[in-house]
C-alpha cells in the first residue's frame, strides 16, 4: 500500500498547481485557435501542445523537462556523467540558436526577390517599419529592463519569430520563452492587429492606388542579387552574418536552378522539420514557473506596442515618399514592411481588396515584405553586436 | 529577473538608450539603401558587362551533373528491369 501512496504523490495531480492549470488552458487555446480559427497553424499548433507537456509537473529526481541539461557532476570524489532529458536535447537546438538560422535558409529556398527586383525602392518600407524594434528598445529601457533584455524584446516588432529566438537566446536566454511566445502569437494575429491600423492612417483615396506592373527580371540578377546583398549586408553588420547569410544561401540554391534538390529539401522537408521541433520546443519551455512572471506581461504588451509601432511607421513612410516620387506607392505597402512573410503583405491585398476588389496589391507587397526580413536580421545583427559587449 | 537598477528616463540614459536607437535605425536603413542602389544600377551594370557574361536561360536549365546522377541511376536500373523480364518471358515461353 504504501508504494501505491508514493506512486500517487509523484502523479501530475498531486504535484499540479495553479500555475500549471492556466498555462494548459492556454496551450489548449493556442491549438484551439489554430484548428477553430486557422491563425498559424502550422506555429500555435505545436507551441500549444508544447505548453500543455511543458507545464504536466515532472518528478524531481527523472530528467523529463526541457531545462534538465545532462552534464558532469562530482559525487563522493568520482565524476559522473548524468544525462539529460530528452526534450532538453531538442530544446538545445533553441537556447543555442541552431534553429533560426535553418528556418532561414528554407524561408531563402522559398522566396522570390523578383518584385523587390523590379521596383527596389519598396525596399526602404521594410527598413522603415524596423522602427518599431528601436522604439520598442526604449520602451523597455523605461520599464526598467537592461539594454541587453531590451534588445531582445524590441526584436519583436520585426515580426519574425526565428530572429526574434535568435537574439533573444544571445542577448537574454531567460527570457527566451516569453520572447518567442510573444513574437510568435503577434505573428498569428497579424490579420488582427494590423487593418485598423492601416485604415486610421490611410485615406480611402490611398487605399485605392493601382500599383504599376512589375517589369520583368533576368536570371543574371536574380543569381548576383543574393550574393551582393549578403556582401553588402554583412560587411555592414557582421552580427547578422548567421541569419543572412542562411538566407541568401537558401535563395542561391533556388535561383541558380543547379541544386534545384536542396532548395526543394530546404523549402519543403526541412523546414518543416525545424518548425515541429521550434514550435514544440519553445511551447516545453514555458513552465509556469519561469513563464508566468510580471516581465512576461510587460513582454507581451511591449510586443504589441512595438509590432504597431512597426506597422504604422512603415505605412507612415510610404507616404513620405510619395510626397517626393512621380510613381506614388500605394501606402498600405508600407504594413507589409514588418517580416511576418507572406502574412502581412496578405493583410495588405485583403485591406486593399476591401476598397477596390479588382486592385491586386499581393505581388507588390511581397517586396517590402522580404526586405523587411532582411531588415530585421540586420536589426538583430546590430543590436547583437552593439549589446553583447 | 534581471531588471536594470533605473527605470523611466534614467533608466534610457543610464543604457545609452536613444544613441543605440538612433545608430542601430541608422545602419538598417544604410544597409537597406546600398541594396536599394545597388538594385537600381544592376541592370545597367549586367548591359555594360553583357560581352563578358555567360548566356543564361531564363526558363528552368536542365539540372547539373550531381543532381542528374541518381535519374541516371533510375534509368539504368529501369533499363536493367527491362531486359531482365524480357529474358524470363522468353524462357518461359520456351519452357
Amino acid at each position: 500500500m504504501d508504494i501505491f501512496y508514493n506512486f500517487l504523490e509523484t502523479t501530475g495531480f498531486s504535484q499540479m498547481n495553479w500555475g500549471n492549470a492556466i498555462m494548459i488552458v492556454i496551450g489548449l487555446i493556442f491549438i484551439g485557435l489554430a484548428i477553430i480559427k486557422d491563425y498559424e497553424p502550422l506555429l500555435l499548433l505545436p507551441i500549444g501542445f508544447g505548453v500543455i507537456v511543458g507545464n504536466i509537473p515532472t518528478i524531481a529526481s527523472m530528467a523529463l523537462s526541457v531545462y534538465d541539461e545532462g552534464g558532469m557532476v562530482l559525487e563522493d570524489g568520482e565524476i559522473h556523467y548524468v544525462p539529460g532529458s530528452v526534450l532538453s536535447l531538442i530544446y538545445y537546438g533553441v537556447s543555442q540558436g541552431v534553429f533560426p538560422p535553418l528556418i532561414f535558409l528554407g524561408i531563402g529556398a522559398m522566396t522570390d526577390f523578383s518584385t523587390m527586383l523590379s521596383n527596389p525602392k519598396l525596399v526602404l518600407l521594410g527598413a522603415a517599419a524596423q522602427l518599431g524594434i528601436f522604439l520598442t528598445l526604449l520602451g523597455a529601457m523605461y520599464l526598467g529592463f537592461t539594454p541587453a533584455e531590451a534588445g531582445a524584446i524590441g526584436i519583436i516588432g520585426g515580426a519574425d519569430g526565428p530572429t526574434a529566438i535568435f537574439l533573444a537566446s544571445r542577448l537574454a536566454p531567460h527570457l527566451l520563452g516569453a520572447i518567442a511566445i510573444a513574437a510568435y502569437s503577434y505573428m498569428a494575429l497579424v490579420p488582427v492587429i494590423q487593418p485598423p491600423i492601416m485604415m486610421l492612417l490611410t485615406t480611402r483615396k490611398e487605399r485605392l492606388m493601382r500599383m504599376a506592373a512589375p517589369r520583368q527580371v533576368s536570371r543574371h540578377e536574380k543569381i548576383i542579387f543574393p550574393i551582393a546583398a549578403f556582401l553588402i549586408c554583412t560587411l555592414i553588420a557582421p552580427g547578422s552574418l548567421v541569419l543572412i547569410g542562411m538566407l541568401f544561401f537558401g535563395n542561391l540554391m533556388k535561383e541558380s536552378l543547379v541544386t534545384e534538390r536542396l532548395a526543394q529539401t530546404a523549402r519543403t522537408a526541412m523546414i518543416d522539420i525545424v518548425t515541429i521541433l521550434l514550435g514544440f520546443a519553445v511551447g516545453a519551455s514555458t513552465q509556469a514557473q519561469t513563464f508566468l512572471r510580471t516581465e512576461s506581461l510587460q513582454i507581451f504588451g511591449l510586443g504589441a506596442l512595438s509590432f504597431a509601432i512597426a506597422t504604422a511607421s512603415g505605412v507612415l513612410f510610404a507616404k513620405f515618399m510619395n510626397l517626393f516620387l512621380k510613381e506614388k506607392i500605394n501606402p498600405l505597402l508600407g504594413a507589409a514592411g514588418v517580416s511576418a512573410v507572406p502574412d502581412s503583405a496578405r493583410v495588405v491585398q485583403m485591406v486593399g481588396q476591401k476598397e477596390d476588389p479588382h486592385n491586386f496589391l499581393l505581388m507588390h507587397a511581397m517586396a517590402p515584405n522580404v526586405a523587411g526580413v532582411i531588415g530585421s536580421a540586420v536589426a538583430a545583427g546590430v543590436l547583437w553586436s552593439v549589446l553583447s559587449n | 529577473m534581471l531588471f536594470a537598477q533605473a527605470s523611466g528616463i534614467e533608466g534610457i540614459t543610464a543604457g545609452n538608450g536613444v544613441s543605440i536607437a538612433i545608430t542601430g535605425m541608422l545602419i538598417v536603413f544604410f544597409a537597406l539603401t546600398i541594396i536599394t542602389l545597388f538594385i537600381r544600377l544592376l541592370p545597367e551594370i549586367l548591359a555594360w558587362m553583357e560581352p563578358i557574361l555567360p548566356r543564361l536561360e531564363s526558363h528552368a536549365q536542365p539540372s547539373s551533373a550531381a543532381e542528374r546522377l541518381p535519374l541516371d541511376n533510375e534509368k539504368i536500373v529501369a533499363a536493367i528491369g527491362f531486359v531482365l523480364h524480357l529474358e524470363m518471358n522468353e524462357a518461359t515461353q520456351s519452357k
